[in-house]
């Protein structure tokens, strides 16, 4: 009997050497444990057996089925590497080679930088407020104390639509909007589109944007209207960059200023510079503190509550930003152009 | 504006110009560029011809020497003919720059050596506009004999200069002059210059008073302020003098003889324009010259300098005698009263009128002059007399003619300076900041604003100045934005989107990720486009809201976005771009007959747009399951129902998109015939979808859904159905007939060609049922799909394969 388990162990261990395939290694497997199998057949001889070898007899076989238990493990665990590998080389393929299926899409460029400017705002807690490109001259210019004979109103500068309407040459009118809802105050950003008689060419468009800005509370004054303007630019052109506030004329503010920004793209006013060409600064926004008239026609009692308004173009930053010398191309919408962003 | 450097230097001691232009930018006169003159001109000189011979080598050429300072005589070879012995010209030296930046060198001439070169005043940069005394082509010669040789030419003859060219707002008039300027140089600090006058003039030579001589009627005292009238008698036209000339010049105006030059010259020193007319063609009254200001008659004739005929109307201003109309009031001289060279005698007038008459009428007539510009900014009328008599002192300066006495002066009601209590206090409010109210004054001062406690007197040529915020201004400017600390606001607000913005936003990240690109296009349109497009002539969308004055042919608002899409496709097609994915959010306009809006205003609708010219095995059904995925994305539910009735699109492949049983949207191929006019050669899909419906429609707040823990059942049934049934009939029916069961239903074949008789299709579904609070039985998924089965029988006459 011993002497047969001797045999079990030697035969399986010479015969497991040789097997190199799945299927043989479950058959032989088996062939061993089934409940035909070898060791099942052994355990049978117990009864057989004198009863007081009966015990070390079994024994003996139990560590006989553990050791097979571990070669048959090994022997599985090798198998399936060898088999995973041969099928790894088989199915090797050019990873280099590429094939495109997905395509990403994109957001207009001049989308991009309005989010970018919104979220700059909306974090210093203004609002959004949209309106309608058709106006009326109150909301375009009447109601910003822009004179009753005034260029702007002219057809050389406003486009109008009949008699009662015009395309809102600017989106200040949405800051009387605003202003006449009377809920104060007043913290908001007003994008949007604007609508001027200007041929196109690269550096004009009879269709543009602007982002307007107004603030209006008690006791709101010029040192606030910098510190907003500094913080935006800031946040948008990079932490270096200095602002300066020149003097300027606009009807509905007063005093009012043009904002330049120190040239990002050059250090010391390189006169070669593309974007300053050498003057160091840059043009970016009109601004001031907003007329007493605007605040009275729209009910604000201008001895009561002061504001502040700034209004900038889209285009220009966005033509800074990306390096971009025809605005043209913003509206040409080339494939080739809008999948660069 | 432009004002050159010299003629401020003549004035000011300036050390530093980058600091003037500086300064001046910094408090509101934007020096926008410098043009440097004749920067190039380099290394010539005056030199004397001492000797003229012909060139022994060549017929056409002279060899002259010429004495050009330091005991210098050298050869220089040239081919002028206007030369003589002792003539003082520019010489260019060996190493020199003449105008275009060209160098002169040592040069041989067949075998003689030229040092250099005699220049014409081509060569310098000019003509004989700066220089009428000399010939364009041949060498300049000075007329001065006396000239010192070897000495800088660009001196003598003022060829170089830094012209300034300012950016001036329109709320300042007062500096649209010389004068205007050095007011506000004066008040950057800077001193004026001692400038002592050759001699004093007396202003008249002729002791005849001009009271005698000229009458003056204003006939409309509205429109004119002010008339001041001086005469000089026994004038000689000639040109004006170099230096006035150059002035001129620099300053954009054409010099044309002495008496006009000089009423543009003090124009440009003070900003007040004048006029001078011929005394012998104005008619007499009562033994005197009238002059009448007055509204044209109807159909009034003028035949104006430029010898343009003018038909005037009631409402335009002119300046008349007794006879007929002289001259078109400030805007432009009549031709038959203007300086001729055979003129001797001369009225000089200087008015003020009003400004926005003075626009109209030079808008009707189609004429704008420098003196018009100016006065539609607005003239101080308490320069009129001022400004004549400085144009009196030159003429007496310039010996051009003789000067009656004194003046006659029509000024209704003299423009008083104005008052007004200033609060100091408010103005450092306003600012932000703690000026001493102290420094305000002194500010103000600089500005020629007298300040008595708290009133403040105000010049009358600062008309722009009335509040407390003007005075910020004025005192911001000089005082210093640079000055300003900035500061934070403390208003409390938070930032905030509308739902509108963020469900924009949306849409753009979702289409975005599905492989459309956005684009931006014009809100105008040509009236063409809907023949293009193929729409009926009844069609609403033809209603549209009209540009009185467009730019070209563009002259609608656009009531459709479909063809900006085409265009934009048709331009990247022509282009041979592929891969044309496309969406627009954008508006488009229509009038509000229609509509709610009570004051007829336009209404605006926002858009969304998709365009597809695909270049790989794409249909309509790709084109859908993007819509699918962005409605799905939105968590909108949306139908789609087949609509024949889109001109634009292929009747049997387009579709009605509804929420709610609401149409919101059109989803298509483009139809060819229309693809042709925009010239694509291609298939495209479109879909234009409402924005402004799927904003009402969608709901920001998303709540949680429970996942349901019991096992889904999934059942498929082939069917055969008629090929006129559509799919969402067949569908409609699967969810009536399963009620909240159903979870999924998927169509995932569909078959029509010789496995199946004609006018048939077979279709196969996969039903996928779920029940939230149990497992669902086999017994009552067949109750479930009986029923499908048979009302699908019974009201689509659709059979079950088997």
């Amino acid at each position: 009997m011993i002497d047969d388990i001797e045999q079990i162990r030697l035969k399986t261990k010479n015969k497991i050497e040789n097997i190199n395939n799945l299927k043989d290694f479950e058959d032989f497997k088996v062939s061993i444990f089934g409940k035909k199998g070898k060791l099942t057949d052994l355990m049978k001889n117990l009864s057989i057996l004198p009863k007081e070898e009966r015990p070390s007899f079994g024994q003996t076989v139990n560590i006989l089925r553990d050791e097979l238990e571990n070669i048959f493990f090994l022997k599985q665990q090798s198998l399936k590497q060898s088999l995973i590998k041969e099928a790894f080389e088989k199915e090797t393929i050019d990873v280099t080679i590429s094939k495109k299926n997905h395509h990403l899409g994109t957001k207009h460029p001049l989308i991009t930088v309005m989010d970018e400017i919104k979220n700059i705002f909306l974090g210093m807690g203004y609002q959004i407020v949209e309106g309608p490109d058709i106006e009326t001259s109150y909301y375009n210019f009447d109601a910003l104390n822009i004179p009753k004979v005034h260029p702007a109103r002219d057809g050389q500068d406003t486009f109008y639509i009949g008699t009662d309407f015009l395309l809102r040459s600017q989106t200040s009118p949405v800051q009387v909007r605003t202003m006449e809802r009377g809920e104060l105050p007043i913290k908001i950003i007003a994008p949007g589109r604007v609508y001027r008689p200007d041929e196109i060419d690269a550096t004009h468009s009879p269709i543009f944007h602007q982002i307007e800005g107004l603030v209006v509370d008690k006791g709101i004054n010029m040192s606030n209207l910098k510190g907003a303007l500094l913080s935006f630019v800031r946040e948008f052109f990079g932490k270096d960059v200095k602002i300066r506030l020149r003097p300027h004329h606009f009807p509905f503010t007063e005093p009012s200023a043009e904002m330049d920004i120190s040239c990002f793209s050059c250090i010391n006013n390189d006169p070669s510079c593309k974007v300053c060409r050498g003057e160091g600064y840059i043009e970016l926004l009109g601004c001031g503190m907003v007329h007493p008239n605007v605040l009275k026609m729209s009910g604000i009692n201008p001895n009561v509550y002061s504001g502040f308004a700034f209004g900038m173009g889209l285009e220009r930053i966005a033509m800074q930003k990306y390096n971009i010398e025809d605005l043209r191309l913003f509206y040409e919408n080339d494939i080739r152009f809008l999948k660069q962003f | 504006m432009n004002i050159p450097v010299s003629w401020i230097k003549e004035y000011f001691e300036i050390e530093d110009l980058k600091e003037l232009i500086e300064k001046l930018t910094m408090s509101g006169t934007k020096v926008e560029t410098i043009h440097s003159i004749g920067k190039e001109l380099d290394k010539i000189v005056t030199g004397r011809i001492v000797n003229i011979e012909k060139h022994p080598n060549a017929e056409k050429l002279l060899v002259t020497n010429v004495d050009i300072g330091r005991n210098k005589i050298v050869n220089i070879v040239t081919a002028a003919k206007n030369l003589k012995k002792d003539d003082i010209v520019p010489v260019a030296l060996p190493d020199s720059t003449i105008y275009g930046g060209i160098t002169i060198n040592e040069r041989d001439f067949f075998g003689i050596k030229s040092y250099g070169m005699l220049c014409s005043i081509t060569e310098l940069g000019y003509d004989s506009t700066d220089f009428p005394e000399n010939l364009e082509y041949g060498i300049y010669v000075f007329e001065n004999k006396n000239l010192k040789l070897g000495e800088d030419v660009c001196d003598i003859l003022h060829l170089k200069d830094d012209v300034i060219e300012l950016e001036l707002t329109t709320n300042r008039p007062d500096c649209y002059s010389v004068h205007g300027i050095f007011r506000e140089i004066k008040a950057l600090g800077y001193k004026e210059k001692n400038i002592k006058k050759n001699k004093e003039y007396s202003n008249k030579s002729i002791t005849e008073h001009t009271k005698d001589l000229i009458n003056i009627k204003i006939e409309n005292p509205d429109e004119c302020y002010r008339y001041v009238a001086r005469v000089v008698k026994n004038v000689k036209i000639a040109p004006s003098p170099n230096w006035i000339r150059r002035r001129l010049i620099l300053s954009g105006i054409r010099p044309k003889n002495n008496i006009v030059d000089i009423t543009n010259y003090v124009m440009l020193e003070y900003g007040q324009p004048l006029h001078a007319f011929d005394l012998r063609k104005v008619a007499e009254n009562n033994n005197k010259k009238e002059i009448v200001v007055r509204f044209a008659k109807n159909d009034e004739n003028i035949t104006t300098l430029d010898a343009s005929k003018h038909i005037l109307q009631k409402s335009n201003l002119v300046i008349a005698d007794n006879e007929k109309a002289l001259a078109i009031a400030g805007v432009i001289g009549g031709l038959d009263s203007s300086i001729t060279d055979s003129t001797t005698d001369v009225i000089f007038e200087s008015a003020n009128f009003l400004g926005s008459s003075i626009r109209k009428t030079s808008k009707e007539i189609g004429i704008r002059t420098d003196a018009s510009t100016k006065y539609e900014k607005g003239i101080d009328p308490n320069l009129s007399l001022f400004v004549i008599n400085r144009c009196m002192e030159l003429i007496e300066e310039l010996c051009i003619g003789e000067v009656v006495e004194g003046w006659v002066d029509n000024y209704p009601t003299k423009i008083e300076s104005h008052t007004f209590k200033c609060s100091f206090e408010n103005v450092n409010k306003i600012l932000g900041t703690n000026i001493p109210k102290k420094e305000m004054i002194n500010i103000l001062q600089k500005l020629e604003i007298q300040a008595k406690d708290d009133i403040l007197y105000i010049p009358t040529f600062r008309k722009d100045i009335t509040n407390d915020a003007d005075i910020a201004e004025e005192i911001v400017r000089i005082y210093g934005f640079e000055n300003i600390e900035p500061t934070l606001d403390n208003v409390v607000a938070i930032g905030r989107k509308t739902k509108k913005q963020i469900v924009e936003e949306n849409i753009i990240d979702i289409l975005k990720s599905l492989g459309l690109n956005q684009i931006m296009t014009y809100s105008f349109e040509n009236p063409k486009v809907f023949e293009k497009l193929n729409i009926e002539l009844n069609n609403l969308l033809r209603d549209t809201v009209n540009i009185s004055n467009p730019l070209g042919e563009s002259s609608i608002m656009r009531s459709t976005t479909i063809s900006s899409m085409l265009n934009t496709i048709s331009l990247n097609y022509n282009r041979r771009n592929n891969d044309i994915y496309l969406f627009e959010i954008g508006k488009i306009y229509k009038n509000s007959k229609f509509s709610e809006n009570k004051d007829n205003k336009p209404i605006e609708k926002l858009m969304l747009t998709i365009g597809i010219m695909p270049n790989k095995n794409f249909d309509f059904y790709e084109l859908k399951s993007i819509t699918d995925e962005l409605f799905r994305n939105l968590s909108l539910n949306v139908d789609y129902r087949p609509y024949k009735e889109c001109s634009y699109t292929h009747p049997g492949r387009t579709a009605n998109i509804l929420i709610d049983k609401k149409e919101i949207g059109i989803i298509g191929q483009v139809n060819p015939l229309v693809l042709e006019n925009f010239e694509i050669k291609e298939n495209v899909y479109i879909c234009i979808v409402d924005m402004d419906e799927i904003i009402s429609f969608i709901d920001l707040d998303k709540t949680y859904i429970p996942i349901i823990k019991y096992p889904k059942v999934t059942r498929d049934i082939s069917i055969k159905v008629k090929s006129d049934i559509w799919a969402y009939q067949i569908e409609e029916i699967i969810k009536n007939c399963s009620g909240k069961l159903i979870e999924n239903l998927n169509l995932f074949d569909i078959y029509q060609g010789n496995q199946i008789e004609d006018g048939y299709k077979s279709m196969a579904y996969s039903l996928t049922f779920r029940d939230k609070e149990k497992t669902l039985s086999d017994k009552e998924i067949n109750i479930i799909m009986e029923k499908i089965i048979n009302t699908l029988k019974e009201n689509l006459g659709v059979m079950l394969r088997v």
